[in-house]
Formats: C-alpha cells, structure tokens, sequence
C-alpha cells in the first residue's frame, strides 16, 4: 500500500527477499520456455517467454520503486510493477493453453491492448491507486480463468497432458492456496505486492504459494515436453521401422519369387541370394531399433 | 499333399498384397478377395458367401488397423484363421490375444509364411 505521500516506506525485508526469488524463478522459467520455443518453434513458448519476461519485468519495478524518493516517479513505477504482473499473467496463461485449446491471436491482442491501454488512462485520470487496483482486479479475473479453462475442457486437458497431469494438478493446488490470500488483501485494501506491510505471516502466504506455484509450473513445462517428444519419438521409430519392414518385405519376396524360375541363370541366383541374405542382416538390424 | 485354402490378404502395400498373392496361387491356394485396409477387410469377409479359411493381416493401415479389424471378424465368425503379417512387432502380444493364429514378423521369407499358411490349413 502507499503511505500518505504515495511512495512506499520501507519495504519489508522479507518483501524484498522474495522479489529476489521471485526474479531468479522467473529467469529459469524464461530460460526453459525460450529453449523450448527454439527447440520446437511452437507459438505457445513464444507467449509463455514473452509472459516470463513481463513478470521479470514487473519483480524490479517496485525494486526501483523502493529506491526513488520521487513520489510521483514511484507512483507510476508500481503502477507499471502490477500491469506487467498482469500482462505476463495473460501470456503465461496463453501459452500453456494453447496445449489444448486453439486460442486466436486476436483475443491475446485486444485483451492486451485493453490491459494496457485503461490503466494508463485510469492513473491520468483516477490517480495511481485505482489504476493498481484495477490491474489487480485483472490479474485476480486471469486467476480464477485458469481453474475456470481447463474445467469446461477437461477433457481435452487430459489427453494433451498425459502423465504430466498430476503435475498439473500439483501446480493448481499450490495456487489454490495463493487465491483466498489474495482475496483477503484486496478486501482488507491492502495494496497490491505487499510493499509497505510489515505483517510477516500475511506476506509469507501471499509470496510463498506462488513461489511454490512458478517451480511447480516449470516442472510441469519440462515434464510435458519431455513426454511430448519421447512419445514423438517412439510413433517415429514404429512408423520408419513399420515402413522400412514392408520395403524389405517387399525386397525379400519380390527375390524369393525370381529364384523360383528355372530358367536363371546361376550368377543371377547366386546375386539374388546374396539380396536375400543382406535382407535378412537388414531384418535382424530393423529389430534391434524397434528395442531402442 | 498342401491343403488348399481360401485366403483373403489385408496390406495396405500394394507390393506386397501382389507378391503375397503370386506365391500363395503359385503354392495352390485360393486368393478370394485383396483388402487394402481392416475396414475392407470385413466388407468383403461379411459379402463372402463362403467365408475364408485364412485371412493374412497386417496392423498398420489407414481408415481401420489390423487389430480393430481382426476382432470384428472374430465375433463374426471364430472359425477363421487370422495370421498376422506385420512390422508391428509391438502388438504381437494384442494380436494373439484378441485370437490371431499366428504373428510373422516382417520381413518374413515365403517358407515361413508357406508353414503358417499349411498348418492353419491342416488345423481347418
């Protein structure tokens, strides 16, 4: 919350403590998304990088906010801390469902644009305050869509998420304990990020939950990923073994059939064996790939 | 003396349904129909007025696979003998079990086909 002036007196150090956690967890999680994105070239990395980047963003914005004297100058900096905070919400949202749900890029456009757009309106017309609310506001809307998405398609969800459900679900729960803490911060007029509280318990439970929920998040990611491409990799390997079998297969018939005629000459037979008999070396290799 | 049977192929290798086909007539045997995927196979295995003794099956196809298809005729009529001739080694285990015969692993050589093909004969 901001004091009388406006600006934040003395942040807390445990405030401080976890926006530097908070940093670190979200540079890893922008590391993994960009190495996916270039590994993959999918669309959804791009938005969950991007997302990752706006939430680095907003973790040094009441950092820098904290070090201005300037009232006006950290007004707009904190202003800016939570519409990043619920930009990057939106990416990271974006990208993680568009594992299963075709999200047009229209929607992410206008629903950026407006979350842009009205703040900055707001804080020039409303004051600072009620633009840091209404992002909140926003940020907490894009948190009750990420129970409310995969709920109306579960079962889409299911079969895009495999065994990496239960990473999922992990990761939901984690969360689940952020949104009443959340809620409670809000009614209680508590300003967005805690900056100038000193009540301990009340920051730990509005920090820790979501640090919980971005590690188990980017487990989730990676877990997902690797099971995407091993089972890629294994259609791969039966569909160029199953259709490598059937050229061979072919090969080996089409040889086995000349050989029956009588009139061949000995040097044809002889060199048709040998296709037989690289055929058959061919087979036993065929088999040692489908084990791999 | 080699039994005659009456066999349906399934492959949806055209290659390989030609030369399946040239060995088993060269051998005596009937070819009553040539199925390019498992949906066809039943077709012709439900308009066939006498069913086939042996259906030689392969997994992988388009619109239905071997296994899908296998089974549907096995309740249709469990008499038939289905051989499986496949590069699928991994639903070998899948196959025998909903009632394949027997399971070839491709390539497979025409005398081990020829021996599959004389005992389901022979058991008919």
């Amino acid at each position: 919350m901001l004091n009388n002036n406006g600006c934040i007196e003395n942040m807390h150090e445990l405030v401080f403590y976890s926006l530097i956690i908070y940093l670190a967890i979200r540079i890893v999680g922008f590391g993994v998304s960009i190495d996916f994105y270039f590994s993959t070239k999918a669309l959804k990395f791009k938005t969950l990088a991007i997302g990752w980047i706006l939430w680095i963003f907003a973790t040094l914005f009441p950092i820098f906010a904290e070090l201005t004297n300037d009232i006006n100058l950290a007004n707009q900096l904190l202003v800016i801390n939570v519409l990043l905070a619920s930009l990057g919400a939106l990416f990271i949202t974006d990208g993680f469902v568009r594992y299963y749900l075709n999200v047009p890029l229209k929607f992410l456009a206008i629903s950026s644009a407006y979350m842009i757009i009205t703040p900055i309106i707001i804080t020039f017309t409303l004051g600072p305050i009620v633009a840091i609310n209404f992002s909140a506001l926003t940020l907490f809307a894009i948190q009750i869509a990420v129970y409310v998405i995969p709920a109306v398609r579960i079962k889409k969800l299911k079969q895009s998420m495999g065994k990496s459900i239960r990473w999922f679900y992990a990761t939901l729960l984690s969360f689940f304990l952020f949104l009443p803490v959340s809620l409670f911060i809000s009614m209680q007029g508590l300003g967005y990020g805690l900056y100038d509280s000193n009540d301990v318990v009340l920051i730990f439970f509005n920090y820790f939950p979501p640090m919980v929920t971005f590690v188990l998040f980017i487990i989730l990611l990676v877990h997902l990923e690797y099971s995407i491409t091993s089972v890629h990799k294994a259609e791969l390997k039966d569909k160029y073994s199953h259709d490598l079998g059937n050229i061979l297969q072919v090969i080996l018939s089409a040889s086995s059939l000349t050989n029956i005629d009588d009139n061949l000459s000995q040097d044809a037979a002889s060199k048709i064996e040998l296709v037989k008999e690289k055929c058959i070396v061919a087979s036993k290799l065929l088999k040692e790939i489908r084990k791999l | 003396m080699v039994k005659i049977a009456r066999i349906i192929i399934v492959d949806d290798d055209k290659d390989i349904v030609t030369l399946f086909e040239e060995v088993l007539r060269w051998e005596g045997h009937e070819i009553i129909a040539k199925a390019f995927n498992g949906q066809q196979a039943i077709e012709f295995f439900k308009s066939a007025e006498n069913p086939p003794d042996i259906i030689l099956m392969d997994h992988r196809m388009p619109i239905k696979d071997g296994l899908s298809a296998t089974e549907e005729i096995l309740i249709e009529n469990s008499n038939v003998k289905v051989v499986f001739v496949s590069a699928d080694f991994a639903v070998k285990e899948t196959a025998l079990k909903i009632g394949a015969t027997y399971f070839l692993e491709k390539p497979i050589d025409f005398s081990k086909l020829l021996i599959a093909i004389k005992k389901c004969a022979s058991s008919n």
